[in-house]
């Protein structure tokens, strides 16, 4: 079975129909897509400014990371939980659009960058973990996660108005 | 009013915006990245006035730069947003939601900017108050527009 024939079967679905046909099922779903991406971006940028030196330098980024947890990720969940129904909806015109397929290259490489700094960087968290500017390796993934998230946002808002 | 806002709704930078899709999908694209700023700046300072995010660091050191990202987050998204209005400025002006966002945006702003300085955690609960008021306002303008 190949992408499109998989996002086709997904368009056949009941939760397709749902969204599609009923009066507030799709402007419902992006409404909530929308209030998880202020949560999980509108959060997740104060860990990457932290781990780039610039807000809360008084507090150990392993801190930071324990109290903004909850909110980011809470938001992801409600962020991707959406985004997967409206995409169910409109699987085909989504794959065949290039700003989908930048926001997904960037999801990947935020998350990448994220598994990069949890497995490498935070691996020697104890040795700078109080440090008001984090080493080079955890900067440079806090800038790339701002980046990603930023492109992420912009990619996702132009893609719903060039895919109908 | 009416006058006014029909003169934008047809004036030549009104119509260039709405018969351009790129240029309206540009222009959303930034206005979305203004509003996730503005969510993610009130989060941090409102949440932070209110004690329960890092409790046991300064008010200011939440407050500021998180009223800071909203300041940005204006930027962005005021102008875009005025932006979006001219191609339906006359309907989206009558519409209540519309109204009652405009109204949570100078409210929140005057909240945020004016009185949150002070760190109590009656400020902080009203900032968040009305800045959440605002997402769900904009939310539902999407839903009834």
């Amino acid at each position: 079975m190949t992408l499109l024939q998989i996002c086709e079967w997904l368009e056949s679905t009941r939760l397709a129909e749902l969204v599609t046909q009923s009066t507030y099922g799709f402007p419902i779903v992006v409404a909530i897509h929308l209030l998880g991406l202020g949560l999980s971006v509108g959060t997740v940028i104060w860990f990457d400014l932290r781990l780039l030196g610039k807000v809360l330098t008084a507090t150990p980024v392993s801190e930071v990371y324990r109290r903004l947890a909850p909110v980011m990720m809470t938001g992801f969940m409600v962020m991707f939980g959406s985004g997967a129904v409206i995409f169910t909806g409109f699987a085909t015109a989504a794959y065949n659009n290039p700003y989908f397929r930048v926001k997904l290259a960037m999801i990947a490489l935020a998350g990448l960058n994220a598994a990069i700094f949890h497995v490498y960087t935070q691996r020697r968290l104890a040795g700078w973990d109080s440090w008001s500017q984090p080493p080079a390796s955890a900067r440079t993934a806090g800038a790339i996660s701002i980046v990603s998230w930023i492109v992420v946002v912009l990619a996702g808002r132009m893609m719903s108005y060039t895919m109908f | 009013m009416d006058a006014a806002l029909t003169w934008y709704q047809n004036s030549a930078l009104a119509s260039a915006v709405g018969n351009s899709p790129t240029i309206t999908a540009v222009l959303s694209a930034f206005h979305a990245l203004g509003f996730t700023f503005i969510m993610g700046g009130a989060l941090f300072a409102n949440l932070g006035t209110l004690r329960l995010l890092f409790p046991s660091r300064p008010v200011g050191e939440m407050a500021g730069p998180g009223s800071r990202l909203i300041a940005l987050g204006l930027v962005l998204s005021v102008p875009t947003g005025i932006l979006l209005f001219g191609p339906r400025a006359v309907a989206a002006a009558h519409n209540s939601t519309f109204q009652l966002k405009l109204l949570l945006i100078l409210a929140a702003s005057a909240v945020q900017f004016g009185l949150l300085r002070r760190g109590t955690r009656a400020v902080g609960a009203l900032g968040l108050t009305l800045w959440i008021g605002l997402a769900l306002t904009a939310c539902a303008f999407i839903l009834l527009e």
